[in-house]
Order: structure tokens, then C-alpha cells, then sequence
């Protein structure tokens, strides 16, 4: 398995969600869900972008909103993710 | 179904699945439709063969099926009836949902028996007052020690007639749970619901909830992510059910229509000779083809993971309903006082194709998701066209 660094899981993660609500770059700290970039389908395209990107399987223990509603967020919750498969 | 996009394994599947369904379903569908019932035997049958836990990983009993082969699984089926398609739909949509969010106690608990088809599974979102705009749902749980306590209704909730297993939305402290519970628990009460237009034998039913107790163990996930992930998750697999049956009943109706163009004449010719009726075929077959197409593309995108699964999916279930509505009114245009007559299958295509516009998500909502999508899909390009927009 892969592992990534912050930057690269930042643009990866940023390039995805910049191409979701059309933007060229997203401040790290906004709040995706929050400011009503997205949509109900999100939630659940990102969640399957998470696992094929980074190969990592999110399960029931990992619902938790703070880590998938900021890009910063979703980085720290993809090293962790990693962290716990390496 | 043709072949192109298949591998040998899956067609050889496929035609399994067609010679279940000429055994076992088109003969029968009809009285079903009008018993408003299907016999526990054909759902025995069903289990049999391993339909029911089709998709399900082998350690629990299930088939290990992939999503191109559950889709033409529910092409055969849905192909002969889109009722019993109903319970491969909802079936599926519980056992899927408990292997993706359910702990360790609850699989081992329940999905062996949903695999092998001991236990049927059913999945209730919807409530008299909530539909598409899930929020709204006012189920309400509350806990009690170890207990969860429920108060609410569902309604239109397809074989729950039948079913063992419940998975019931509503919201705990404000937030949105999907809980498990058993039928013959205390104070649930269900209710059947007849007189349907179409999926009439597909064992719709009300469900009440006075103050039943459930172990607090029966939730699914966690607090607060019921509507946003459990339940998307759970339709994804509900919308393939859907598109897969209404490109079964496409074929159903081409064959049928075929058949009888070639065989009937009028004013000496047949009726394929006749230009306005040729129209009527072509436009049959080409969208056939297309919703072919469309269906497997996103049943490929499905089984390869592709975060783009869920819009293909919707595109196809868009598409597939609408041309097998088109078509099978135009097919009991073709066959004439035959197809209006209940005896032939084709009243009831006309009937089921109609609600397969509104189940998963009506169409109307269907266009609210993707007009965005598409539109939003465009932002980033530089065309001559946005430039043009531009500068207007």
C-alpha cells in the first residue's frame, strides 16, 4: 500500500472537490457542507472517492462528520486511516 | 441482451436467470397481479437459487455476485416481474446496508440468515408525510436504559407484507438513525396496502410504531448519518434494482411486439410494413439499446468503485424507466384490443413501468439531481460557447 503525505493528500482531495462545486482552488478550513457547495449526493461520492483514491475502507466507527467536512479535516482522516493499515 | 461489455461467465448467468424466470415467473405473473400476492414458494425459489443473497460475500452465505450480474439478474426477473424484482431490490438494499455499516454482532446475526433467504429484509424511508424530501420524517426514537423506544408510521413500503427484518428510519434526539427491527415485535402493527397501479403483487404495506421496545443494539451506524450516508448508500443499490427491471421489461415488450409485427397483417402486408408501426418499433429498439448501454455502464462504474457510480446510476434509472414507460404504452398501441386485455402481460407492463417513474426517487427529483450535476459539469470549460455567453 501507498502511503501519501499531507500535501499530496490536500491536492488530491482539493482537486476532487474543486471539480465537484467548480472551483479553481478551496480554502483548506471551509466548511464544504456548511457553506452549501455541495449537495445531498456528496456526502456519499466522497466517501467512495476517499476509498478508491486512497485505498482505504470507511466503516461505521469512522462516521464521524468533522472528518469529512473540510479539506484539512479529510487529510487528517486519510493519514490516520492509512496510519492504522500501514 | 447482447453481449457486447459481458463477460462469457456473466452471459452464461444471464441465461441461467432467464430460463429461472421462464420457469418459475412469466406464466404465473399475471395471477400474482391479480391475487395481489406472490406464493412463498416462488420467494423459496428464489432463495434456492441464491437470488436473495446475491450479492452478498460467500463467508455469510452469499453468492459473491458482481454488480453486472445483479443487474441482469434483476433484467430477468423484472423482465417477467417487477413485483418479485421488488423484493430482489429491498432484500438486497437491507443486506447491503447492514455489511457496509452493521458491527460484527449484527452481521453475524443476520446476514447468514438474509443470504440464504431464512429472514427477508425491507428498507422504510418513506412516510405519509415524507417522500424525496427525507428530513421530513417525523419517526421518532427515544431511548429507554438499553432500549430504543419507537413512535411513528411508514407507508408504501414494498414486501412488507412478508418481511422478517425491518430497517427503519427516523430521528433520535434530532438526529437521524436507521434501527433494525423484527416483525413480531410489541405494538408493530402492519398494515397491508391493495389497489396499487402497478408492483401490485409486490406486498406493500403501512407500518405503525406505538411505543414498540428494541434493543438499542439494533442501530445501525452512528447518530446523524442515516440520511446522508446510510440511506444513499442503500438506494444506489435500489436504483440498479430499478433500471435493470425496466430495461427487462423493454425487452420483454420488444419481444413481444417483434414478434407480432412480423406475424400480424393488416390491409395485406404486415404490420412492419406499415411505416407508422415501424416508427414505433425503431424508437423501441434504439432506446432498448441505449438503456442497454446506460444500465451497464453503471453497474461497470458501480463494481469498479468510481466515485461517479452514483450520477451513472441515476442516469441510467432516469433513462430506463422513462423509455420502458414510453414504450410500453406504445407497445398496447401496437397490440391493439391485446394489449389492453389483462390476460396478456402487457396491460401490466403498461401499469408497473408507470410506477417505476415515481419508486427510488420520482423523476422529477431524478432532474433536480442531474440538471445540476450536468450544469455544474460545465462550469470549468472554455468553449467557444461560454465565451460567447460572455460576452452576450
Amino acid at each position: 500500500m501507498s502511503m501519501h503525505d499531507t500535501q499530496e493528500i490536500q491536492k488530491i482531495v482539493g482537486g476532487y472537490i474543486g471539480e465537484f462545486i467548480g472551483l479553481d482552488s478551496i480554502s483548506g478550513e471551509i466548511n464544504v457542507f456548511e457553506e452549501g457547495l455541495v449537495d445531498s449526493l456528496f456526502a456519499i461520492e466522497l466517501m467512495t472517492f476517499l476509498e478508491s483514491a486512497f485505498h482505504i475502507k470507511i466503516g461505521m466507527g469512522d462516521l464521524d462528520m468533522t472528518y469529512f467536512e473540510s479539506i484539512n479535516n479529510i487529510t487528517a482522516f486519510v493519514l490516520k486511516k492509512e496510519a492504522e493499515s500501514a | 441482451m447482447g453481449q457486447q461489455q459481458l463477460t462469457v461467465r456473466q452471459v452464461e448467468q444471464h441465461e441461467q436467470f432467464l430460463c429461472f424466470a421462464n420457469e418459475h415467473i412469466v406464466y404465473q405473473a399475471s395471477a400474482w397481479e391479480e391475487a395481489e400476492a406472490i406464493p412463498r414458494e416462488v420467494i423459496e425459489a428464489c432463495a434456492l437459487a441464491g437470488y436473495l443473497g446475491f450479492t452478498l460475500p460467500p463467508e455469510y452465505g452469499g453468492q459473491g455476485g458482481d454488480m453486472v450480474t445483479y443487474g441482469l439478474l434483476n433484467e430477468a426477473i423484472g423482465g417477467a416481474s417487477v413485483s418479485l424484482s421488488g423484493l430482489l431490490n429491498v432484500h438486497t438494499m437491507f443486506a447491503q446496508t447492514l455489511l457496509k455499516w452493521g458491527d460484527a454482532a449484527q452481521k453475524e446475526a443476520w446476514l447468514p440468515l438474509l443470504a440464504r433467504g431464512q429472514m427477508l429484509g425491507v428498507f422504510a424511508l418513506t412516510e405519509p408525510g415524507a417522500g424525496s424530501d427525507t428530513q421530513n420524517i417525523t419517526t421518532t426514537f427515544t431511548r429507554s436504559g438499553d432500549q430504543l423506544v419507537v413512535t411513528g408510521t411508514k407507508k408504501w413500503i414494498t414486501f412488507a407484507g412478508v418481511a422478517d427484518l425491518f430497517l427503519i428510519f427516523g430521528k433520535l434526539d434530532g438526529e437521524a438513525v436507521a434501527v433494525i427491527i423484527e416483525r413480531e415485535t410489541p405494538g408493530f402493527h402492519i398494515h397491508p396496502i391493495r389497489h396499487m397501479l402497478g408492483f401490485k403483487a409486490a406486498h406493500l404495506a403501512r407500518l405503525e410504531f406505538n411505543h414498540c421496545h428494541v434493543p438499542a443494539s439494533n442501530l445501525v451506524g452512528r447518530p446523524g448519518f442515516a440520511l446522508s450516508y446510510i440511506a444513499p448508500y442503500a438506494l444506489d443499490y435500489g436504483r440498479i434494482s430499478v433500471s435493470f427491471a425496466a430495461l427487462g421489461l423493454l425487452r420483454a415488450s420488444l419481444e413481444i411486439c417483434g414478434k407480432y409485427v412480423l406475424r400480424r397483417a393488416a390491409f395485406g402486408s404486415p404490420l412492419i410494413e406499415h411505416g407508422a408501426i415501424s416508427e414505433l418499433i425503431t424508437d423501441m429498439g434504439v432506446d432498448y439499446e441505449a438503456a442497454r448501454l446506460l444500465c451497464l455502464e453503471a453497474v461497470q462504474a458501480k463494481e469498479k468503485h468510481l466515485p461517479d457510480a452514483i450520477e451513472k446510476i441515476l442516469i441510467a434509472k432516469y433513462f430506463a424507466s422513462r423509455a420502458a414507460a414510453r414504450h410500453s404504452s406504445h407497445a398496447v398501441q401496437i397490440m391493439g384490443a391485446i394489449g389492453c386485455n389483462e390476460d396478456f402481460p402487457l396491460a401490466r407492463f403498461y401499469r408497473d413501468t408507470k410506477t417505476m417513474e415515481i419508486i427510488e426517487g420520482s423523476n422529477q427529483i431524478h432532474q433536480l439531481l442531474l440538471g445540476k450535476s450536468f450544469a455544474r459539469s460545465q462550469k470549468k470549460r472554455h468553449t467557444t460557447q461560454e465565451i460567447t455567453v460572455d460576452k452576450a
